[in-house]
């Protein structure tokens, strides 16, 4: 396989010629003081988030009437939002957690990206819950607290168990992803000097690489993997129950928790894949995060992408076999159906982008380009994220009662948040790259033989 | 301001002072009224009365409805106009009310706005859909409205409703629709409404400003508005076999345990058979619950706020009509109710659907959920100028922005109702208490009481075999109980007329 760094050519893990001396003095350099472009662009990203919270609070003062909302499509970008960042951020823990539980070595050196990326896409998908609210001045309502109104939440509502699945999912993936970080923030503590030499000495809890701290390491670790990997499964599973546990046609549907799951991997992977592809080229570390794991990371979305083609088909096969009236409409009407109806081109955007895009990863010259596999990881985000338009307004804009019938256009509103909600993700992502280590110096080093007495780096 | 101009100016100015300037205009109109009072009587009187009035010269004539009708609207060069008083505005002394113009007109689903009904046919010949532009123009005078396309127009003839188009009326009147009185001629003495002809030209793709409720009128067989024809209503087992009402909604299984109602369960039978899709009903709601008008922009945007409507289904093969009242079904097993993370959607132990104004968060999350869209949400605070605030109901709330509100079956009138019993010492009598809409219709549509009661009127009627629960199929056991329709023909809402 031909790539032309300046490091060594490497395949397989382990990477032959790697040392630990590499490894250290690569992902550490990542962390050197930035030049003017990345203060550039977080200097934009700040603005498009800062836009985005203006936004926020003119809808706050003025009522949800600055979006495109309406009866009867009282759901819009921002759920679709909210459930596309909350997708994303399964593929983190599937990577850092389910493969580190079927022992996939291949998984070491992009898992911290990856886990980080989950991480960070839960804070972003959580603001939308409240940005979606009319009265967000009340969210607290929503916790059950004790209170002298003798009021509790009501848990039968599946919003209320998306407040206790994402709170769960932020805590548990932000310990785990801390707590993975450690022996790495002691390498960075080993080489900065002064005040940050004490910031990151009482982030790691004056790590000190003893073999107590090893053991106890590992075993922490292995209990977080085994605690987030049902996550992975039930946390989009509750996601997806505020649509399948309601009754309209397009929504009230069994088959929403594997759909979305699987969903959900489908675009943290390909979220991953962008992720990975600037980093490595601006870090330099191709030699590290090399063309095989975007090739695996690739590979894995064929699989997803046929999950959820497969999942589409079905959905339309049980619509039109169980001779409901209110189904046949929804889906294989000529004149109301998906594929035909007011928003035909959002579902074909999703039905391409998702399904087709990915297929093409088969072919080796697709999958070995770093063009193509930015490009079609981007595609495939696209199209998850029409896919939970898809879902939301066609399902809400055609139920029923056809009086009733109405449709819903996104607003300026809606949409500078939605590009805030990006910008805030990328945001976190790219002060997170400056100052914590985004590939896992730990886990790189178990692929290497380690070094020989005369070898032993300072 | 005068004293403020630089001197030339100053001196162009009549008056010395504002006071004087105030005069000046009133004795102009004082001379023009031809008025024998004095100038300050005459301040005063128009004060106390609100307006000066000037008397208009007329001009006479009579109204002649056939004289000068043509014999089919092919002799007739261009498009047969037709103008016909709109059913709320009338004569167009209704213009000026926000809730005239808000509640749609039950034909078009129009509001805030005039239109043009002509047939489908019509419509092709001059390349036309439902909400292109249409200019009508008769000698000098043209206006330019949106279409609607009704089967019950002729083909070549246009109807257009009077009313709108006002200049001086008011601040709600003015700039909404256009006014097709000033087509009219007046000839020998008489003048005619209808019969004449004009010019059409058509604008098709031109944006026009239709603000309408509903872009539907399909039923597309899902059994909304029945009817039944009458030589089956002895024998309804047909009927009743097609429209799946040989089951009984209310044993539908639910995983829900049942609710306990200890003294009332309250419900309405609405007899779609008495309904003649007046609106007075929609009116009445917004008058006795403090219900906001969302104003042409809302109702464009698809954010109505009337917590009941009339809809009309038209059934393809036949001239039937059905109409269908929607508003809050109150149903016992809700759809609302589970999905409310903060419970402000809950259930009475009355039997109705409470919506808790205070508590509720905004999440929407029960208007999705509503199989009957019946919920309406607040985008915006919908504060009203003055002095309209005075016309609000001090029985009821006023909702701020991101709350949810909907039907509550006049709950303030319920619980009034129950408490003037309570005083006389009594039970609630049958009849005794009745929502905003069953007062005023004037057809005596609605029928609201306890379902529990054993020989209440809403029972009986409940248990008829013209009675169906609106989606009763669904499970969601409304407490509403609709009649359907009987029509004189054979047609029913699913069969055409076979004659």
């Amino acid at each position: 396989m031909a790539e032309t760094p300046a490091a060594p050519v490497h395949s397989d893990p382990p990477h032959g010629t790697l040392t630990y001396r590499d490894v250290n003095r690569d992902i550490v350099a990542t962390l050197a003081t930035p030049g003017k472009m990345y203060w550039a662009v977080v200097g934009l990203l700040q603005i498009l988030v800062g836009a985005a919270a203006v936004a926020f609070v003119i809808q706050m003062l003025f009522g949800m009437g600055v979006t495109g909302l309406n009866n009867p499509v009282g759901w819009g970008v921002y759920i679709i939002t909210f459930v596309f960042w909350v997708g994303i951020a399964h593929s983190g823990t599937l990577i850092s957690a389910v493969l580190f539980l079927f022992r996939a070595r291949w998984r070491m050196p992009v898992y911290r990206t990856a886990e980080a990326m989950t991480v960070f896409a839960v804070l972003t998908a959580g603001l939308f819950p409240l940005i979606h609210m009319g009265r967000t001045w009340k969210f607290y309502w929503l916790l059950p607290y004790p209170n002298q109104r003798l009021v509790w939440p009501n848990f039968k509502s599946p919003l209320m168990w998306d407040v206790l699945a994402v709170s769960t999912y932020l805590m548990i993936s932000s310990l785990f992803f801390y707590f993975g970080l450690i022996p790495d923030i002691a390498a960075a503590r080993d080489r900065s000097t002064g005040i940050r030499r004490r910031i990151y000495n009482v982030m790691c809890f004056g790590w000190t690489g003893r073999g107590t701290h090893w053991i106890h390491y590992r075993k922490a670790y292995l209990i977080f993997a085994a605690i987030a990997t049902p996550l992975v499964v039930s946390v989009h599973s509750v996601v997806s129950w505020d649509f399948a546990m309601s009754i309209i046609p397009g929504w009230h549907t069994t088959i929403f928790p594997p759909y979305f799951v699987a969903g959900a991997i489908h675009s943290g992977l390909a979220m991953v894949i962008t992720l990975l592809i600037p980093l490595r080229a601006l870090f330099r570390v191709k030699h590290i995060v090399t063309l095989r794991h975007l090739q695996a990371l690739a590979l894995f979305t064929i699989a997803t992408g046929l999950f959820v083609g497969h999942a589409y088909m079905i959905e339309f096969f049980i619509a039109a076999y169980s001779g409901n009236t209110y189904e046949y409409s929804i889906f294989n009407s000529l004149e109301t159906g998906r594929p035909f109806g007011h928003y035909s081109v959002a579902f074909w955007i999703m039905a391409i982008c998702n399904c087709v895009a990915p297929l093409l990863f088969a072919f080796r010259r697709i999958r070995s380009s770093i063009l193509w596999l930015f490009v079609l990881s981007i595609l495939i985000n696209v199209g998850m994220w029409f896919e939970r338009f898809v879902i939301i307004v066609t399902s809400l804009s055609t139920d029923f009662i056809p009086y009733n019938w109405g449709y819903y256009r996104i607003s300026l509103v809606e949409g500078i948040i939605l590009v805030g909600s990006f910008a805030w993700f990328l945001l976190q992502f790219v002060l997170f790259a400056k100052h914590l280590p985004t590939i896992s110096m730990t886990e790189v080093k178990e692929l290497i033989p380690p070094p020989t007495a005369e070898e032993v780096p300072e | 301001l005068g004293q403020a101009l630089p001197v030339p100016f100053r001196d162009e100015i009549p008056w010395p002072g504002e006071a004087d300037y105030i005069a000046a205009r009133l004795e102009a109109h004082r001379v023009t009224t031809v008025s024998t009072q004095s100038l300050p009587l005459f301040v005063h009187e128009a004060k106390r009365t609100g307006a000066i009035k000037h008397t208009v010269p007329l001009r006479s004539a009579t109204l002649s409805a056939g004289a000068s009708l043509p014999a089919s609207a092919e002799t007739v060069e261009g498009l047969l106009a037709w103008l016909f008083p709109h059913p709320y505005l009338r004569d167009g002394s209704g213009a000026d009310r926000p809730w005239l113009q808000e509640i749609p007109e039950t034909s078009t689903a129009i509001t805030w706005g005039s239109w043009a009904e002509i047939n489908q046919a019509t419509a092709n010949e001059l390349g036309l859909q439902i909400g292109d532009a249409i200019t009508l123009s008769r000698g000098d005078v043209e206006i330019t409205v949106p279409v609607i396309i009704l089967k019950q127009v002729k083909p070549g003839v246009v109807a257009v409703p009077i009313g709108q188009g006002h200049e001086s009326l008011g601040r709600w009147a003015s700039g909404v629709g256009e006014n097709p009185l000033r087509m009219v001629e007046i000839h020998g003495g008489t003048l005619s409404l209808q019969g004449f002809a004009v010019q059409a030209t058509a604008r098709p793709g031109e944006g026009t400003d239709l603000a309408r409720t509903t872009f539907e009128q399909d039923q597309r067989g899902r059994h909304l508005a029945r009817s039944i024809p009458l030589s089956q209503v002895e024998n309804p087992d047909h009927w009743l076999e097609t429209h799946q009402q040989h089951y009984d909604h209310r044993n539908l299984d639910s995983m829900y345990e049942r609710h306990r109602y200890p003294q009332h369960d309250w419900g309405m039978a609405i007899d779609l058979d008495a309904c003649v899709g007046c609106g007075a009903c929609v009116v009445a709601c917004h008058a006795e619950n403090n219900v906001p008008f969302a104003g042409a922009d809302g109702i464009r945007a698809g954010r109505e706020m009337a917590w009941i409507n009339i809809q009309r289904y038209v059934e393809e093969g036949s001239d039937e009509v059905n109409l269908l009242v929607s508003l809050c079904q109150h149903c016992h097993v809700a759809p609302c109710e589970p999905v409310c993370p903060v419970h402000a959607a809950y259930h009475t132990v009355e039997g109705l659907n409470g919506q808790v104004y205070n508590r509720c968060v905004g999440t929407r999350y029960c208007a999705n959920n509503c199989t009957y869209k019946v919920r309406r949400f607040n985008y915006w605070d919908h504060t009203v100028p003055a002095p309209l605030e005075l016309a609000y109901n001090p029985d009821v709330t006023v909702r701020e922005r991101g709350v949810m509100e909907k039907c509550t079956l006049c709950i303030q009138r319920i619980r009034e109702g129950k408490e003037e019993a309570d005083r006389r010492g009594e039970d609630v009598g049958d009849g005794a208490i009745q929502p905003a809409c069953a007062q005023t219709c004037p057809a005596k549509a609605f029928t609201f009481g306890d379902l529990l009661r054993e020989r209440s009127a809403v029972r009986r009627l409940s248990e008829s075999a013209r009675g169906y629960a609106l989606l009763g199929d669904l499970g969601t056991r409304p407490s509403i109980t609709y009649l359907a329709k009987v029509t004189r023909g054979d047609s029913s809402d699913t069969e055409g007329s076979h004659h």
